[in-house]
């Protein structure tokens, strides 16, 4: 077998905090999606039974459906299971391989350090404006994502540092 | 911009990085670099996927784990094996059968894959086909999945589109059964060569009963869902959730084998499928927006419209550029990024929006088997731990009649426009 072969770089078991606060998240998300379910069959039988429409119905399970995935996504990158293309740095070698899982972990930190800094520029302006059918203010939504994005940062630095510690300890 | 925009993606790609964060790190960087509004970063992360049509992905990814946790995958199985076993390759007819049973079901391939590739490469391979054919049959069967309703491709091309998902959904059943029917006819035309066995299940009229009854509720999920969007009595994201509550119900009531653990594990699952496909949405929806403020769309409207005004050279086109797109990018990026470049001027052409979703959908699922990002390929030899390059070996042949009923598709608009029109207006 090659060298590249044997030599997956996989980040250490993540501390209970983190894994706690991540699997929590997910928890709540699994509920989201049950109430997302409830919610549509609700829609469906109120207008078809009673002739009524139920926009807040409407629009919650779409803010459930956006935090579901942003309170997830932290989790996935946790585990290091984002859909991703490993075909070209699993035929590397090991150094080189690192590299790039470093490199990789560096570009979602960037990332979600970019978002949060456009997600201030805007909510600076916009966080009272209101949603159509609940009334509830912007920050309500972006808020929560804007947290996930900092996890998504903490998370980052965290497999970058185990996996760079677990390094030097092999060596 | 848009140059800076690919390279970046390009690159972050080679690296290893998520897709999504590829798409959102390599617009950021964009719109950084040219003085756009930082402002749309979040903005398009939140909006794009604050949106009811997609949440029919999470409803139908809900509903296949559901139904398959309950079991009746297997006695649809013997269903079907008990209906075709008998003939040559009988258990290669199942194969692809199941797939578009299975299909009325799930809305993707890898779906399909992880709930019958193991159970059908493992039946194959008892009854003495090579693991390398059933292996490859399995992942070709498994690209009926995203084209028969409900599809998630299909309603994610809808939304990036902005064309009717219900027109797209009912577009994919003739092709779907092509698909099948051409599957089904090259093991037909191998069955002898290659002397592929005949199942050795003994077919009686009472298991054959038992069988239909077990199955039909799980049947007639496919059913309730077309029904429901042609009778107007709720729409695709509807029919999703109506579907979720159909498939509790059964599991529930008839099949009895679903508990509240099974349904908070299927919820589960389900959220952390979404949540890697709609974060992958998310980012390709600002990668999308850096495309567009570079009128890429606009430009790429001229240029197509330059070469030619005929929908059938434009749809060709689009083969060649799905096909090699299929072979380096994940196929829900791919609708996001290329639907609406490409979608205006075919339809400008006189391209019915239903075949281009269809063609769309159909290059990039033929896309999920082809390297370097097969991810079909993947799957299928994590599931049956085969090596790579063995499960590409035994899909290559299988390739003719994905081409074939693409081919068809492409060349005859009414395959895909007919039952939309016929059965709406």
């Amino acid at each position: 077998m090659s060298d590249a072969l044997e030599t997956h770089i996989v980040a250490p078991a993540p501390p209970r905090a983190l894994d706690l606060l991540t699997r929590a998240l997910l928890g709540i998300s699994t509920g989201l999606m049950l109430l997302i379910i409830a919610l549509i069959v609700a829609q469906v039988a109120a207008r078809n039974f009673w002739s009524i429409g139920l926009p807040r119905a409407e629009e919650i399970s779409r803010f459930s459906g956006v935090l579901a995935v942003y309170f997830t996504a932290p989790l996935l990158a946790l585990r290091g299971q984002h859909v991703a293309v490993d075909v070209f740095t699993n035929a590397l070698p090991r150094m080189p391989k690192l590299v790039c899982f470093v490199l990789a972990e560096l570009s979602l930190l960037a990332f979600s350090a970019l978002t949060l800094w456009g997600g201030w520029l805007y909510l600076k302006r916009a966080w009272k404006f209101k949603t159509p059918a609940l009334g509830i203010q912007n920050i309500w939504l972006f808020g929560p994502v804007m947290l996930c994005f900092v996890l998504l940062i903490v998370i980052a630095l965290w497999r970058i540092g185990a996996v760079l510690r677990a390094e030097r300890a092999v060596r | 911009m848009t140059l800076t925009l690919l390279v970046a993606f390009g690159l972050l790609l080679l690296i290893g990085a998520p897709i999504a964060v590829a798409l959102g790190l390599s617009s950021a960087v964009t719109i950084i670099a040219h003085g756009l509004p930082a402002t749309v970063l979040l903005q398009r992360a939140v909006n794009s996927i604050d949106s009811s049509p997609l949440l029919a992905v999470p409803m139908f990814i809900m509903a296949a784990a559901l139904l398959s946790a309950t079991g009746v995958t297997t006695y649809m199985f013997d269903l079907v094996r008990m209906v075709v076993g008998r003939v040559r390759g009988g258990m290669a007819h199942v194969n692809v059968l199941l797939s578009l049973v299975f299909a009325g079901m799930s809305g993707a391939a890898l779906a399909d894959i992880g709930a019958l590739g193991g159970m059908q490469v493992r039946e194959m391979e008892k009854q003495g086909y090579t693991r390398r054919f059933a292996a490859g049959l399995t992942i070709a069967s498994a690209t009926i999945g995203p084209i028969f309703p409900p599809s998630i491709p299909l309603i994610i091309f809808a939304a990036a589109a902005e064309v009717s998902p219900v027109k797209l959904l009912l577009a994919g059943i003739v092709p779907a059964l092509i698909l099948t029917a051409m599957l089904m006819g090259y093991i037909a035309l191998v069955a002898k060569r290659q002397n592929l066995p005949r199942d050795d299940v003994s077919p009686s009229i009472p298991a054959f009963l038992r069988l239909s009854v077990i199955s039909f509720p799980a049947l007639m999920t496919p059913v309730l869902l077309i029904g429901g969007l042609l009778s107007g009595y709720f729409g695709p994201t509807e029919a999703a959730g109506i579907t979720v509550a159909y498939a509790i119900l059964i599991g529930v009531l008839i099949y009895r084998t679903l508990t509240l653990k099974t349904l908070i594990d299927s919820a589960r699952d389900t959220v952390l499928a979404t949540a890697n496909i709609l974060f992958v949405v998310a980012a390709a929806a600002i990668f999308a927006w850096v495309l567009t403020m570079d009128q890429v769309p606009m430009k790429a409207s001229a240029w197509l419209l330059g070469i030619s005004d005929n929908p059938l050279v434009l749809l060709l086109i689009l083969n060649v550029v799905l096909l090699v797109a299929g072979m380096f990018l994940e196929s829900i990026a791919a609708i996001l990024i290329i639907a609406p470049i490409v979608t205006p001027a075919l339809i400008q052409a006189g391209a019915p929006p239903e075949q281009i979703g269809v063609v769309m959908v159909l290059n990039l699922m033929i896309g999920l088997l082809t390297p370097p990002v097969g991810m079909s390929l993947y799957m299928m030899s994590i599931t049956v731990k085969m090596p790579f390059a063995e499960v590409l070996r035994g899909t290559v042949p299988f390739f003719i009649p994905l081409f074939l009923a693409l081919a068809l598709v492409t060349f005859f608009p009414g395959l895909t426009a007919w039952l939309p029109t016929y059965l709406m207006e």
